[in-house]
This record gives structure tokens, sequence and C-alpha cells, in this order.
């Protein structure tokens, strides 16, 4: 090291403020990349340079550490974004119940299960146990994804200034995504008849809720449309095929839900706002 | 002074693996001001210096394990900055790439000095002067820089042919000039 060549002070100042040409720069750069020594010299007279078009080490460096100390965004909140999502909206979104491994792997499950019924030779309890599971899983998800009960952090969402609807609608559409594909493979495995159809109440329950959470946690009525859905469905199967549920006035009773919670949730969001407010 | 960190840059580069900020500040106290000098050199932009630099050692933080241990981490570290410079003057036009020959006019008649100048403007000195400012930048971005012709491309706004022409021409030029100096 004793005997290496340095760059000398005249040249090393000279390129720092920019006063010398081309190959001589280059001939100082090369030397710089591998010399600790002549490095640590750059930095001296960088940081003496009074009139100097350097950036300021100390503010860069604080720029750096607060990038690199932020949490990473998670995968799916990461995913969310490069679909067009806000990062708020990803970050909110992604915090939905229905994104994180427990709910999905009950739905898949729940799925499988009816799914596996239905194919053995118990083909009615088949069919009866994925009606009553299908078009509950949306309602399930739509119930949790704006229940304090279910999500602590929503308390301090509750405080923030970001439109509850906004929030709600954000996650049911997270829920939607998820739980439907697989869900409708599963009805694949039933019927036809059944397959296509148990997306009528689903969708009716699923608006009337959506309308619901306007006012109330919409933990509540889920649990009674819930409620309800499982003893209409067990009592018709008891008297016959739990199919009919799904044609005739059933339709209609379904259609009137959807339209009415449609109404019912574009109405409320005109009243309350889906916009996130600036601040 | 604060007391001298002795450990080496690749042993840094281990630690920060780890999550040690500690020592990813030992090793931007060590090379950020040549790192932004260099950049600097290229880009008459402070503030794009800045982002670079910045830039630069988020990616270092986030890739840290990524040097293989071979060659120099300074030389490491001015391949992902020069990198860092294209991607970020990509959509800037109104930036000045590789400034131009310095101006003579305020050095002063100091005797060291004019040593310096007779080196800059002996044989190569000038052959290279005389090259145009549009075949030095490309000169400059793949001999001296190490980038790729379509890096140099993307960092002189110019299409990928163009660069590979003028590098043929400037290097005609300087054998050119170089001979005629000798003769």
């Amino acid at each position: 090291m004793t005997t290496r060549w340095h760059v000398d002070e005249a040249l090393l100042v000279g390129w720092v403020e920019g006063r010398i040409g081309p190959v001589f720069a280059a001939s100082v750069e090369q030397h710089v990349v591998g010399c600790a020594l002549c490095r640590d010299r750059v930095g001296r007279a960088a940081v003496s340079d009074p009139g100097s078009d350097l950036p300021d080490f100390e503010r860069t460096w604080s720029a750096i550490r607060d990038a690199v100390e932020v949490p990473r965004p998670s995968r799916t909140e990461r995913l969310l974004a490069a679909g067009g999502l806000s990062a708020p909206d990803a970050m909110l979104a992604a915090g939905a119940p229905a994104l994180r491994g427990a709910w999905l792997s009950v739905v898949a499950l729940v799925v499988l299960f009816a799914a596996a019924a239905s194919l053995a030779d118990a083909r009615a309890a088949g069919v009866t146990l994925f009606l009553i599971v299908a078009p509950l899983i949306p309602v399930a998800g739509v119930a949790v994804a704006y229940s304090v009960e279910v999500d602590p952090a929503l308390e301090q969402e509750a405080a923030t200034p970001y439109p509850k609807l906004r929030l709600v609608l954000l996650r049911t559409a997270a829920v939607l995504v998820v739980s439907l594909p697989l869900v409708a493979a599963a009805g694949l495995f039933l019927p036809t008849g059944v397959s296509p159809r148990w997306l009528l109440p689903a969708a009716g329950f699923t608006a009337v809720l959506l309308a619901a959470s306007t006012w109330i946690d919409p933990a509540r009525p889920a649990i009674a449309v819930a409620l309800g859905w499982v003893i209409t469905v067990a009592v018709t199967a008891d008297r016959g095929s739990p199919v009919e549920l799904l044609t005739g006035s059933g339709v209609i009773v379904y259609l009137v839900l959807l339209v009415g919670g449609l109404v019912a949730l574009v109405l409320r969001i005109r009243h309350v706002g889906v916009r996130r407010r600036l601040s | 002074m604060t007391v001298v960190d002795t450990r080496e840059d690749a042993e840094l580069l281990r630690v920060m693996g780890a999550g040690d900020l500690s020592a990813m500040r030992v090793l931007y106290d060590r090379h950020a001001p040549w790192l932004a000098v260099r950049l600097a050199r290229r880009c008459n932009d402070a503030e794009v210096v800045a982002d670079v630099l910045q830039d630069t050692f988020v990616a270092v933080w986030k890739h840290s394990g990524a040097f293989r241990g071979d060659g120099d981490v300074g030389a490491w570290l001015w391949g992902i900055a020069v990198r860092r410079l294209v991607s970020r003057l990509r959509r800037r036009r109104d930036v000045v790439v590789f400034a131009d020959l310095p101006e003579r006019g305020p050095l002063g008649p100091d005797v060291e000095e004019q040593v310096l100048l007779d080196i800059e403007y002996g044989e190569l000195g000038p052959a290279v002067g005389r090259l145009s400012p549009e075949m030095r930048a490309v000169l400059q971005a793949t001999v001296l820089d190490g980038l790729t012709t379509s890096e140099a491309a993307k960092l002189l706004h110019i299409p990928q042919n163009t660069v590979k022409t003028r590098l043929h021409r400037a290097k005609v030029r300087l054998r050119q000039s170089l001979a005629e100096g000798r003769s």
C-alpha cells in the first residue's frame, strides 16, 4: 500500500470541483474505484468544497434511512397495487380478513367438503350442503370485511379520514375475487340447475348486506341472513329437494333483494360518499 | 473525528444483509462522496445526483447479498449507481449528461496546475478534446463507465445504432489524431 501511486492533491480537488477534462477525470475515477485512501481524500475534499454542486450528504442519508426503514408492503399489497389500486387502498384491501390464509383455507375446506359429499352416494345431502354453504361465503366475507370484532385494526382505521363504505366495498371486492372462483369450481361437480344458480341468492344477500353496512356493523345482519338461509334450506330439503329454492318464486325474491340492496347502496353512496378525502 | 471503523467493505455488506443499518452508514460515509462526485461529472443536476445516490444505497441495502465477494466493492457500487443514473435520466431530456471540457480561464498560472494541464493537453488530451461532444459522451459512457450499448443509448437518449456508429467513428478519429501527433 505504501508504495502505491495516489492521485495528487491538485488533481483530486480539480476532479471534485469539476475543473479537469475528461481524460484526467477518467484517470482519477479509475483509481478512486479501487483506492480507499484516495476515496477518503475525495470525501474530505467534497465536504470542504464551499461552492459545491454535490448533494447534501446528511440529507441524502436520512432519505436513504427513511426509505429503508419503511416496512415493505406485503405481497398481496404489491399485487393489488400493480392491479391499479392506490397505495392506501391496496393496504386496506390487503388487510381484509378474506385475503388472509385462514379465511382462504376455511373456504377451500368447506367447498371441498361439499363437493366431495355431492360426489358420494349421499348426492342429495351433498347438494343441500353446497346450497347452504355457497351463497353464505360472500356473506361471511362481507361480514368480516368491516367488523371491529374481527379486525382490531379497524379501530384505528375508524379514526382516520377514510370513508368506511369505500373500505367495505374494497374488501367485498377482495372477498368476491378470492372466494368465488373456488366456490364456482366446486359447483361444477354439482348437477346442472344448481351450479350457476346459487349465484342468485349469493348476489342478493351480498347486496342487502352491503346496503346494511352503511348503517350498522355488517356482522349482525350477516348472522341473521345466514340463520334464515340455513333454516330455509333445511326445511325445503326436508320437504323435498332444496333445488326448488333456486327456481320460481325463489328467483324473484333474490332479484328483489339484489335490486333493492343495490338501489339502497347507490343512494347511500351518494349520501355518505366513497371518495377519499384529501389531507 | 469519530472512531474509524476498520471493517472491510465486503464485511460491512455481509452485516447489512442481517439488517445492520449502522454498517451501511459506514459504507455510505466511505463511498457516497466519490460516487456523488463521479455522478455529478455526468449529470449537471444536483437533485438528480442526490436521487441517484439515494436509489443506489437503497438498492445496496436490499441486495447486499448480491455482492459476490470478488473484485472491489467500489466497482460494484459504481455499477449500481451508473445504472440507476441511466434509469433516472430515461425520461429526462433537460439534464445535460456529460459536461463539456472545462473552461481554462479560472485556473491560475500555478506551476502544479500547469503540469497537470500539460498532461491533460498532451497527446490523448487534445485528441479527445477535438472530438465532438456527442462522440465524447458515447466514448465516456461505453469505454470509461462500462455501460452496454443499450444502456448508453438510454442514458444519452439516442438509438443504439447511433451509439455504435459514434463509438466507431470516435475510435477512428482518435487513432487518426494520435497518428498525426506522432508524425
